[in-house]
């Protein structure tokens, strides 16, 4: 204690652990309801009948519930459950204030509860990880202003001088998941449950990937690194490995993580320069990854009989070395030929669910291990079901990827493999489906080992909270005030670091500074240039039914399984056709690239069939395509599509840059009927096929063939040079 | 069409400016925190994980 702290006349307070043992209660709850959601949609990729024809329960709406789930009910309470406990020990103090504590926790209940009445019924933007529409987004922002309040309004009212490493970490945190979620959430509202992002196409894609890469920099790594230094430290009961090392790990994970967006968005239509830049940056972030997870291991030495002995340190240190495993696997995955094999196949699931269940799930049940015994001041209950904990879910993680792995890289060179002629030698996508659908088995029990662990756990939790004293006091403490003013006899030991460390404010806007240099170089020149599309390019937007069409395709989640980007590479330009040109998106809001490819590329799938071929296909997928694991949606073939919001969506659209008139405005609605008369007359021209102009199905139809249908676009292109030849690895 | 979309986004010299930037930082950052003068810091800062606020009533 330094001299000017005694000075200070001492403090009498208590914590707020109330608020602590809420979120991790929350924290436990969602995660199985994540967890469990999770291996129904696994479930339902090994067999497709496992959706029960039920509209809500398909993969295309259940994906985006289970990765908002696992991200922000289970990782978003673990993490506030962490740092509410945490900084208050940091900063011997109370939390700020008992009823904005209160409001955030019941506020991000609210919003989790929403995401789940929403997302089942297919209301989403289908920006991945930021799907809930914009009511929910205001919530979010007010909730995410409420937690920031209270988190620095604690650190102005802290006892300690010294800002700790991990309380960095959390201002990372705060101040970047704030800037991602208000840019990339600027939309248009249509009505009260759609709405339209002002970004699309090139744009779209990159905001939505800066946006998306830091969800996973901002949300699953940076608060999980603060609480590794403070809880890792704290149960081994040993200082940090590396004061020095953190502060180096914590200023170039900031300012590099940033940049490394556009490596979700390799050999796209996105430029070149912002490739290489998010490659080489993604490449340069395995070495801060690995200097703290090397920080994190390092400080366990010489007590590696406790990660034996003690459930906590068992599942830090592995969760530790999944962090690192994760972290190699990224920026290796990042490289543009990796990509090129890995990039939307099951290698990348198995990437994120490493990161995901090995890193964020081990970190979060090691710090339970340590939180309810210590809250409820009593011993863990039970070490024996600790273990089996551990040994389950391990094996259960282990299985996963393992399976995911061989998944991605088999499906990932059937893909790609092409014959002595210059032919693929799996011309029909659904060859290498067959040939991974077994693995989809073992994912499943993988999945279901971990959740088996995980309720374990549970059971294990339960039994300790039963163990706990009765009436138990509230524990007070006592801490000299913290003087504001910086001490004098600090002034020359001062390197500017010092001064920082204590002054917050600074501190946050230096922080800042680093993330909105990185994001504005990144992301400002593609936002800037509005004509990214060659001047004499004519791109004709969607007519008004395949518009509608366009947002059912959203509503059911087919972006969840088909991409629209026919990548730069031989392998995609023979099965798919022409490589995407930036143009042919230009009016996507929002842009439909995806990220995965469970089915095929559709960039180009317009009039590749005719009308009756997708009436039967989706119907029943199987009667065309046999062994497809595509869902059935016959739902599509009862619900009518809603032709008079067309005008409201179309003036949208005009505001945001589509180039409609008014008159196209006004009567989008007739227009719409029409075309859906046109296609529905030749549905039932060839068949017993009768009624169906007024039906969601007519307007999917009318969308998919129109993909990759510009005629004037193409005539353009094909006129103003031959297409390069695809870039050969 | 790599041409076409470069003559639309003219900056390729973008990533040489971070990677400058980055460094300049980051070599910055590396003399500062092997400063001499940082060591007692860093020798308090990092047991803070490890104190508790004293209980209230039990002796200094
Ligand atoms: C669970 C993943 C999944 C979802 C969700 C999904 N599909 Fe598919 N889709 C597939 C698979 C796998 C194939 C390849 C086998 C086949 O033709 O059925 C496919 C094929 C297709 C094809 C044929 C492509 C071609 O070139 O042969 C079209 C068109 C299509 N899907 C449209 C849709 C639409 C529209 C939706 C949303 C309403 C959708 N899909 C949702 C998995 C999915």
């Amino acid at each position: 204690m330094s001299k000017t702290e005694l000075h200070q006349p001492m403090e009498t307070f208590a914590y707020d652990d109330e608020i602590v043992k809420q979120f991790s209660l929350a924290t436990i709850i969602w995660g199985g309801v994540a967890f469990l959601v999770g291996i129904i949609c696994a479930l339902q990729l090994a067999d497709w009948h496992l959706n029960f024809g039920l509209s809500w329960l398909t993969f295309g709406r259940l994906r985006p519930l289970h990765t908002n789930a696992a991200i922000f009910a289970f990782g978003g309470n673990a993490i506030f459950a962490g740092i509410y406990y945490s900084t208050q020990r940091l900063c011997k103090a109370r939390l700020f204030n008992d009823t904005l504590s209160k409001i955030h926790f019941w506020g991000w209940q609210l919003i989790i509860v929403s995401a789940a009445l929403t997302l089942p019924f297919g209301i989403t933007q289908g920006k991945e990880y930021a799907e809930l529409e914009w009511p929910i987004d205001i919530a979010i922002t007010l909730i995410w202003v409420v937690f920031a309040i209270n988190f620095f309004g604690t650190l102005w009212r802290r006892r300690e001088k010294h800002m700790y490493v991990a309380l960095w970490f959390y201002i990372a945190t705060i101040v970047t998941v704030a800037v991602l979620h208000i840019v990339n959430s600027v939309e248009v509202p249509v009505s009260w449950y759609q709405s339209y992002p002002v970004y699309a196409g090139v744009q779209d894609a990159l905001v939505q990937w800066w946006y998306g890469h830091n969800a996973v920099a901002f949300f699953l790594t940076t608060p999980f690194l603060g609480l590794m230094y403070f809880f890792i430290p704290k149960a081994a009961n040993r200082p940090v490995y590396s004061y020095r090392l953190s502060i180096v790990h914590f200023w170039s994970l900031v300012f590099i993580y940033i940049w490394a967006g556009p490596h979700h968005l390799l050999y796209t239509a996105l430029p070149e320069w912002a490739q290489t830049l998010g490659m080489v940056f993604s490449v340069m972030l395995w070495a801060p990854s690995w200097g703290g997870m090397i920080n994190g291991l390092l400080t366990l030495r010489g007590s590696w009989d406790k990660v034996r002995t003690e459930p906590v340190l068992k599942f830090m240190a592995t969760s530790l070395t999944f962090y690192g495993m994760a972290t190699f696997e990224g920026p290796l995955l990042s490289i543009k030929s990796v990509s090129a094999l890995g990039h939307y196949t099951d290698w990348i699931i198995a990437h994120v669910h490493g990161g995901t269940l090995g890193w964020n799930g081990f970190l979060t049940f090691g710090m339970l291990y340590y939180l309810v015994p210590a809250l409820y001041k009593t011993e863990l209950y039970s070490k024996r079901l600790a273990n089996i904990h551990f040994w389950t879910s391990t094996i259960g993680i282990l299985l996963y990827i393992i399976s995911m792995w061989t998944s991605g890289i088999t499906q990932g060179l059937m893909l790609r493999a092409i014959d002595s002629t210059g032919k693929l030698v799996y011309p029909d996508f659904v060859e290498t489906i067959v040939r991974i659908a077994p693995l989809y088995w073992i994912r499943a029990f993988g999945g279901t080992l971990f959740l088996a662990g995980f309720l374990v756990m549970c059971y294990n939790l339960y039994k300790t909270w039963q163990l706990a004293p009765k009436n138990q006091k509230q524990d007070l403490y006592q801490a000299p005030a913290l003087s504001k003013a910086i001490p004098a006899d600090d002034n020359n030991s001062g390197p500017w670091h010092r001064r920082l460390e204590g002054l917050m404010p600074a501190f946050s806007i230096l922080v800042l500074l680093g993330i909105v240099l990185g994001s504005a170089i990144e992301i400002l020149p593609t936002l800037i240039v509005h004509t990214y599309a060659p001047a004499n390019s004519k791109v004709a937007p969607y007519t008004p039914l395949e518009l509608a069409g366009r947002d059912l395709y959203i509503n059911e989640g087919c972006y969840n399984c088909h991409s629209q980007m026919i990548r730069t590479l031989p392998e995609d330009v023979l099965r798919y056709g022409k490589a995407s040109l930036p143009e042919e998106s230009m009016y996507d809001h929002p842009f439909q690239w995806g990220s995965k490819r469970t089915g095929p590329d559709l960039a180009r799938v317009g009039g590749k069939y005719p009308d009756l071929w997708h009436y039967r296909h989706m119907l029943d997928p199987r009667s065309v395509t046999p062994n497809s694991i595509m869902p059935v949606y016959p739902w599509l073939f009862d619900d009518k599509t809603d032709f008079a919001i067309l005008t409201k969506k179309f003036s949208v659209m005009q505001s945001l840059g589509v180039p409609y008139t008014d008159d196209e405005v006004r009567t989008a609605p007739e227009t719409a009927r029409a075309q859906a008369m046109q296609i529905a007359q030749g549905l039932s021209a060839d068949s017993p096929i009768k009624g169906l102009e007024d039906k969601k199905i007519i307007a999917i139809i009318a969308y998919l063939q129109r993909l990759g249908k510009n005629p004037e676009l193409l005539n353009a292109a094909e006129k103003s040079e031959a297409q390069p030849a695809p870039e050969v690895q | 069409m790599k041409q076409e979309i470069l003559t639309q986004f003219p900056w390729p010299w973008l990533p040489t400016l971070a990677l400058v930037i980055f460094f300049v930082f980051f070599i910055g950052l590396l003399i500062n925190v092997s400063m001499r003068s940082r060591r007692p810091i860093f020798d308090a800062a990092e047991t803070l994980p490890l104190q508790e606020a004293q209980k209230f009533g039990e002796k200094l």
